[in-house]
């Protein structure tokens, strides 16, 4: 293989991967300013909704996750320490007291 | 100038001389940056697309909670939260699952009689408002009419996988076992697949009816806080949020809660390929020193010629950098490029399926792609840097030998 070829493919592959990411970053900027009123009308924040439900969790690393589980977007376990209004009143209803 | 550009077809001599090197040390790191930048691109996409349906998502989800676990919501709190200070809209909202054959689909029940309007949200994000009826993703058909209770609007993966069209008549058994009717009035289109796919959309009765939620109960309430400047937005959300918690039975979601929990699901399972990533990238760069070594050995001779007739060490140091340089550039373009090809024309199998869930209940729909530049110009630098370091070490060590002995030891 002449040096030049390398060379030629170097800069025919950069400049491919280069195209390739400003078409992505302008279309990802077009897609968000334009109005999208399923999405509104709808208002579950996911990508593909049935990805929500338990059955659709990924079975090599959620089979575990049974604890909150169906909240949109939201996924078992990620949620437990990381709802901040969650009102768990039984939590902080107790006494502890001697005899 | 001159020097440079010898100096530089010099090392592009290397590069082809030395076939095996060259082989090894571009099909090593070519193998990581693609298998780094595929899951990249496809995980950076599935966060966008929640970011972007995140947008136009509720500022509060408030849900019911029973027994530590979600369940319905009594309608009763919506005049209790709809006197919280800052509420501004609240709109309720009945959706589940359901399998039609080997399929898991979303049956999502909205209130057309008070729905916020687009403009409304347009108005909240802080657009401006464009006076125009709200332009629904159809492919064929026409969106829910608020009078008409058995019509329905499907994804294009539910259309495909039923055979269905505007105008069929489809009969689903419901959970309760009865078997419902509905009209497809319109099909949304493969745009919004992504949100779309398993998407059957009715009118908020007719969902209760086909999931037989009890007359005072619905899935969550959708609130909408009053418009304010962002910087006092997120306060406000809280404040509100703070409010409607103090409602038994009640919790409280908001977008930002979502956000985190949808990056840290997509976080986590393209983390669990960047450790294989990780580990493919350690043994890259054992490689690529080892090979270096080797290299060094069999080229001290030429080291010693070089040296000989009057190259510097500087000298010696830049050809192999500039080789480095060269080979990581190009085994990053390889390897980005295959990427590419593998997530936007290849559709990324099976590294979908694992970021998705389970593969096989899914209707198919493409995959969101984001090829961003912060990924692009990382995925070079780990390409490029570790080989910068892993020659440039055997290489100094080679020319700071004396021309004579290198010539001597390397026949030896």
């Amino acid at each position: 293989m002449r040096a030049r070829t390398i060379l030629f493919f170097v800069a025919v592959l950069t400049v491919f991967v280069f195209f390739a990411c400003a078409s992505s970053e302008v279309s990802w900027l077009n897609k968000e300013s334009a109005p999208e009123p399923l999405r509104q009308i709808v208002g579950l924040p996911s990508v593909a909704i049935g990805n929500l439900s338990p059955s659709a969790r990924n079975p090599g690393l959620e089979l575990l996750c049974t604890g909150l589980y169906d909240v949109p977007g939201g996924y078992c376990s990620y949620f437990a320490p990381g709802v901040p209004f969650i009102n768990f009143t039984m939590a902080g209803n107790f006494t502890i007291g001697e005899k | 100038m001159k020097r440079f550009r010898n100096l530089l077809n010099y090392a592009l001599n290397c590069v082809t001389r030395y076939k095996l090197r060259t082989l090894v040390i571009l099909i090593a790191l070519g193998v990581a940056a693609s298998a780094f930048s595929s899951v990249a691109f496809l995980s950076d996409g599935l966060v966008k697309e929640g970011a972007l349906s995140l947008k136009y998502a509720p500022d509060l989800t408030v849900q019911g909670i029973s027994s530590g676990r979600q369940s319905l919501i009594s309608t009763k709190y919506i005049n209790n939260i709809a006197m919280a200070p800052g509420v501004l809209w609240i709109s309720q909202r009945i959706w589940g699952y359901g399998n039609i054959g080997n399929m898991l689909v979303a049956v999502v029940g909205i209130d057309l009689n008070n729905t916020i309007t687009t403009n409304q949200t347009r108005s909240l994000l802080g657009n401006s408002v464009v006076d125009q009826a709200p332009a629904y993703p159809l492919e064929s058909g026409q969106f829910l009419d608020a009078q008409s209770s058995s019509s329905i609007v499907i994804g294009k993966g539910v259309a495909q996988l039923l055979g269905a069209s505007v105008g069929t008549v489809l009969s689903i058994v419901t959970e309760s076992n009865n078997i419902k009717q509905y009209n497809v009035v319109g099909i949304f289109n493969s745009e919004s697949s992504i949100y779309s796919a398993d998407l059957i959309l009715m009118n908020l009765e007719s969902a209760r009816q086909f999931f037989s939620v009890p007359e005072d109960k619905v899935t969550d309430l959708m609130v909408y806080v009053s418009p304010v400047d962002a910087s006092t937005k997120a306060s406000l959300v809280n404040v509100v949020a703070r409010q409607i918690a103090e409602t038994p039975n009640c919790r409280v979601l908001t977008k930002d809660v979502l956000l985190k929990a949808q990056e840290r699901t997509y976080g986590d399972r393209s983390g669990f390929f960047s450790i294989v990533w990780y580990v493919v990238l350690i043994a890259v760069a054992i490689v690529a020193f080892n090979q270096t070594i080797v290299v060094g050995h069999e080229s001290k001779f030429e080291v010693g010629l070089l040296k000989a007739l009057g190259f510097s060490t500087s000298d010696i140091i830049q050809v192999r950098l500039f080789e480095s340089l060269v080979l990581g550039t190009l085994a990053g373009a390889v390897g980005l490029t295959v990427g590419i090809i593998y997530d936007s024309v290849l559709g990324a199998p099976i590294l979908k399926d694992f970021l998705l869930g389970w593969a096989n209940l899914y209707p198919g729909f493409p995959v969101p792609v984001f090829i961003s530049l912060q990924t692009v110009l990382f995925t070079f630098a780990v390409t490029i840097v570790p080989l910068l370091f892993a020659t440039v070490v055997p290489s100094w060590l080679n020319a700071t030998v004396d021309p004579d002995i290198a010539m001597r030891g390397a026949r030896a």
